[in-house]
């Protein structure tokens, strides 16, 4: 037994120290090995972050308790020294916001009608939402991420919005079990379909990891203005339409620079909104006739086109019948 | 309070008593030479919380370094490679930078500070801060330029500038608090 204990110890004491000998070596390797690997988008290191992530979450939240409830405590503060202001301040909001809710009554009312004249099909997609609590922001200088402690078990999916009580954050690009990654809108790698209020500009708005995204990719000779809303346009069918997303700042000749309406240092707890329509290929044919109807035959000219009172004419598909030269309704009948 | 006769050691071996004493000595001096390693990761999980973020920016300073420093320094056969490359794993897991960045970082930063160990030994505790404030830049330096290499486009220094700063302030508190946990780990944790 001695002996055997000994001469394990003699194989093993060797292979201990040069293991502790080439350690930084092989672990150096191994870094770069994971950062080269992990730049080629292998899933399987995606996995083992969101795994960490998930093991790590429960920790996260008994540490978050002290600190929530210390802010809690300096903000409560803070806003009993301000308190007259704030009452003064909200008043007036008051007073603003309910001249408002007059203009939305009326309006929604006036919205239905119109909508029931045009036997208009509303959104079907209703976006269902999901609440869940930031528990790691790494403010870094690097990357504008932050991990929420909902996953796919509480029916997180990739690409969902986050929205708080200001507008949209951001929205998810990784998913575990119990915690999920949201990308902020001012990560440099965050692109979303934006549209601009009023003059319904469609644009996309790019962050580039500072306070303040910019837009790209607007139209030729767009009609914009500093002060003009920004609101999610929900092209591409991931984000719903119409979110609040911030308001237009500076407009020089090359860029266009956006306010966002949310505290990014502040974000406690984020709504995850699920919105993907997605249509498969296959049926988009099908989609598209029972929106638009069945398709245009060639050579078909629009009847804006022609002088009204003219009769119409271009028109050249098989069956068609000049309405002008039509008979009078009480003629048709037999 | 009179103290217990020393245990007998009888030719068979070591009596049922005594044995667990032992154990439960030798596995209170095993927990905490992990001390260094869980401090270190408490400095993660501190790092990445968020509403701790000042200005707008949200700058935090980066507190795993002062640790992963601290720990090089003082007790490196507590704190092995495979710990400093543990705590960059889960630091990059947990802020959503690319795995094995920050992980290599700190590795580095373990490496020079164990070399140059002899220089440090018996220094007072200026200079031992001296040497974090020029090495807490260089590491900066090199997450920036990793990462920068990585995102194949350069970030902007104005917020890892303001990290270091609050970084490099944050050490003595951190290692006053560090010193603590320190002390109360066994010097020789194999006599047992």
């Amino acid at each position: 037994m001695k002996l055997g204990r000994r001469s394990l110890s003699r194989l093993a004491l060797p292979l201990k120290a040069l293991l502790d000998r080439f350690a930084f070596g092989i672990l150096a390797v191994l870094s770069i090995g994971l950062l080269i690997v992990g730049r080629a988008d292998i899933h399987v290191l995606d996995r083992l972050g969101t795994g960490i992530g998930d093991v790590l979450t429960p920790a996260l939240e008994v540490l978050a308790q002290p600190i929530v409830a210390s802010r809690r405590l300096v903000e409560g503060v803070a806003e009993l020294v301000a308190l007259r202001e704030d009452n003064a301040r909200l008043r007036e909001q008051n007073r603003r916001l309910l001249d408002w809710q007059s203009a939305a009554r009326q309006l929604s009312l006036e919205n239905a009608a119109l909508r029931q004249v045009l036997e208009y099909r509303a959104d079907p997609g209703r976006p269902t939402a999901v609440t869940g609590r930031v528990i790691a922001d790494a403010g870094g200088p690097f990357v504008h991420t932050v991990l929420i402690n909902v996953g796919a078990d509480d029916g997180i999916t990739g690409g969902m919005a986050a929205v708080n009580e200001r507008g949209l954050v951001g929205r998810v690009i990784e998913v575990g079990r119990q915690s999920a990654r949201v990308l902020l809108l001012t990560d440099f790698n965050s692109r979303i379909p934006v549209m601009v209020e009023p003059s319904r500009d469609q644009a996309i708005l790019a962050g580039n990891n500072s306070r303040q995204p910019g837009l790209i990719f607007l139209p030729l000779n767009p009609r914009l203005a500093v002060g003009n809303a920004v609101v999610t346009s929900g092209r591409g069918g991931v984000l719903p339409p119409g979110l609040a997303i911030g308001t237009v700042t500076a407009i020089t000749d090359d860029s266009v620079t956006v306010e966002p309406l949310v505290d990014f240092t502040r974000l406690e707890y984020l709504r995850l909104l699920e919105y993907a329509r997605v249509v498969p290929p296959e049926r988009l044919e099908e989609l598209q006739q029972e929106i638009y109807g069945p398709p245009l035959p060639p050579g078909f000219v629009p009847p804006e086109a022609t002088v009204p009172g003219e009769p119409l004419a271009g028109l050249a598909w098989p069956g068609h019948r000049d309405l002008a030269a039509a008979p009078p309704a009480s003629e048709r009948v037999p | 309070m009179a103290r217990p006769p020393r245990p007998r050691r009888s030719a068979a071996g070591i009596g049922a008593r005594p044995l667990i004493w032992l154990s439960i000595r030798h596995l209170d001096a095993r927990l905490r030479a992990l001390a260094p390693f869980a401090v270190t990761a408490a400095a993660v999980l501190l790092d990445v919380q968020p509403l701790l973020g000042l200005g707008p920016w949200g700058i935090t300073p980066f507190s795993t370094l002062c640790a992963v420093y601290f720990w090089s320094l003082y007790r490196p056969d507590l704190f092995s490679p495979a710990a400093a490359f543990a705590t960059g794993i889960l630091y990059d897991a947990l802020a959503g930078l690319p795995l094995g960045l920050t992980a290599l970082v700190l590795l580095l930063v373990r490496q020079l500070v164990v070399v140059q160990q002899r220089f440090f030994l018996a220094r007072s505790f200026p200079v031992v801060w001296c040497c974090f404030l020029l090495l807490a830049p260089a590491a900066e330096i090199a997450r920036w330029l990793l990462i920068s290499l990585w995102w194949g486009r350069l970030f902007d220094l104005a917020p890892v500038v303001l990290s270091l700063l609050l970084t490099m302030a944050l050490y003595p508190l951190a290692s006053l608090l560090l010193t603590r946990v320190h002390s109360s780990i066994p010097r020789l944790t194999h006599a047992s």
